[in-house]
């Protein structure tokens, strides 16, 4: 990663989605402007580190530390008719770290160690915390479908 | 039942994903005047220029901190003879509610007290957490290699601590639980765990609280610094998503001295329905020499 303007273009997006499954959605382009000018100041740090974003994401939360409230609005049923409409309930009701985890890996598309350093725990963490979290979903979003 | 499976959710988180970023983009366009979602305090929107200066003076500090962290100035080491220092320290957790829940009072599964227990050889990489329960009942776990990619993480017993909340209501079904769930857990990592070169950021209550001025002590009388988070927001509750208010307050008190955290406590107050609160207080610390055989994973279950 040398050209920085570069990276800010390949992160943000990426931050931006991530960081959408935890803040409220009117806080998270001022996370990621803090984010960005955090890896500004510290680039040549930020430059060595095999997983940038992961590490920006843990810096762009510690700047907000919103908790819940606000978090992952919708799915809007008239915008998104192919997503069920229980499956946000069912993830705003998951633990902290278990929604974390399933967003990351699934809505993001991280890895599993990507997930474990933006969230600060161990990657076999992650293994269980996402299990739990899809074996919860399916389990909240099947009583809430026609059972 | 559903029979969703892996690839279904996989496939509509991503999509969900997709279309907040769409709005978050959306909302930024629309930056003047700042979208006001939810009647709090207003997050003013700042250019990067400005971020940047604020960033510049908190820099000076996290880099100063970072550079503590690094391995340069360790004070942890191993040696033979079968013994190995550790950085030690055990704390006493409680948490306790008082709910008016919409669904009556929750009935308690579990343990409202434990004991934490941390070992932590940071030139042997290697960290270990013992959680004893009232009845006499512990959990274990030994975590190796390092902090964010571990080689491996064994462990052993149950989670015996009592989630608090108000069972099946959405939003509030948990809001206490017991630490240390998803890996090790130390009331001050920052000091033991991130002393290693490929520390990822940790955040302490130097980051996210302010100090309270003033002399304080905590709940056993010791005095101590003090520093608050306090976040005002909202949660949604229910199937309707009713909006109500919450306050969350995180309370460090602080060695003076040695800048080391020697009690926390972290309460929600919802309105309408009550407060729920944890305290995690240090009873013990220090440099330990205690046998190499406290890392030993005979007996655990490999969990990687």
């Amino acid at each position: 990663m040398g050209d920085f303007e570069q990276f800010v273009r390949d992160a943000e997006a990426e931050l931006t989605r991530a960081l959408a499954g935890h803040l409220p959605l009117d806080e998270v382009a001022d996370a990621v402007a803090e984010a960005m000018a955090f890896a500004w100041e510290h680039r040549a740090h930020v430059e060595q580190l095999d997983n940038a974003c992961g590490y920006l994401f843990r810096v762009a939360q510690s700047r907000s530390r919103v908790r819940r409230a606000g978090l992952l609005p919708g799915p809007d049923e008239g915008r998104l008719p192919e997503v069920e409409p229980s499956l946000g309930p069912a993830m705003r009701g998951l633990p902290s770290q278990q929604r974390s985890a399933v967003w990351l890996v699934h809505g993001v598309g991280w890895t599993y160690a990507e997930a474990a350093e933006a969230m600060g725990i161990s990657t076999s963490a992650v293994g269980t915390h996402v299990a739990r979290g899809l074996s919860r979903l399916r389990q909240q979003m099947g009583v809430d479908v026609g059972v | 039942m559903s029979d969703l499976s892996t690839n279904d959710l996989e496939r509509q988180l991503r999509v969900w994903a997709d279309d907040l970023a769409l709005q978050v983009h959306d909302l930024r366009q629309q930056s003047t005047p700042v979208q006001e979602l939810r009647p709090v305090a207003p997050h003013p929107r700042r250019v990067l220029v400005l971020v940047a200066v604020a960033a510049l003076v908190l820099a000076g500090g996290l880099l100063l901190r970072a550079a503590e962290w690094r391995n340069e100035d360790a004070t942890v080491a191993s040696t033979s003879n079968g013994v190995v220092e550790v950085a030690y320290e055990r704390v006493e957790y409680s948490q306790e509610a008082n709910l008016a829940c919409p669904t009556g009072t929750p009935a308690v599964r579990g343990f409202n007290r434990s004991t934490f227990e941390s070992w932590a050889d940071n030139i042997g990489r290697r960290w270990r957490n013992t959680v004893t329960y009232p009845d006499g009942t512990t959990r274990d776990l030994i975590a190796l290699g390092s902090p964010t990619d571990l080689e491996a993480t064994y462990d052993r017993g149950e989670l015996r601590g009592a989630d608090v909340g108000c069972p099946g209501v959405d939003g509030l079904d948990i809001l206490i639980s017991e630490p240390g769930q998803s890996g090790y857990f130390a009331l001050n990592p920052g000091g033991d765990i991130m002393r290693s070169p490929d520390m990822a950021f940790t955040p302490t209550y130097k980051d996210l609280g302010e100090e309270v001025p003033g002399a304080h002590t905590d709940s056993t009388g010791r005095p101590a610094d003090l520093w608050r988070e306090t976040i005002n927001g909202y949660l949604e509750v229910g199937t309707a998503h009713d909006q109500v208010p919450i306050v969350q307050t995180t309370d460090w008190y602080v060695d003076h001295e040695t800048g080391e955290v020697i009690e926390r406590s972290f309460s929600s107050e919802i309105a309408g329905i009550g407060t729920a609160r944890s305290l995690l207080t240090r009873v013990d610390a220090g440099k330990r020499m205690v046998p190499q055989e406290t890392f030993d994973s005979d007996g655990l279950n490999l969990v990687h």
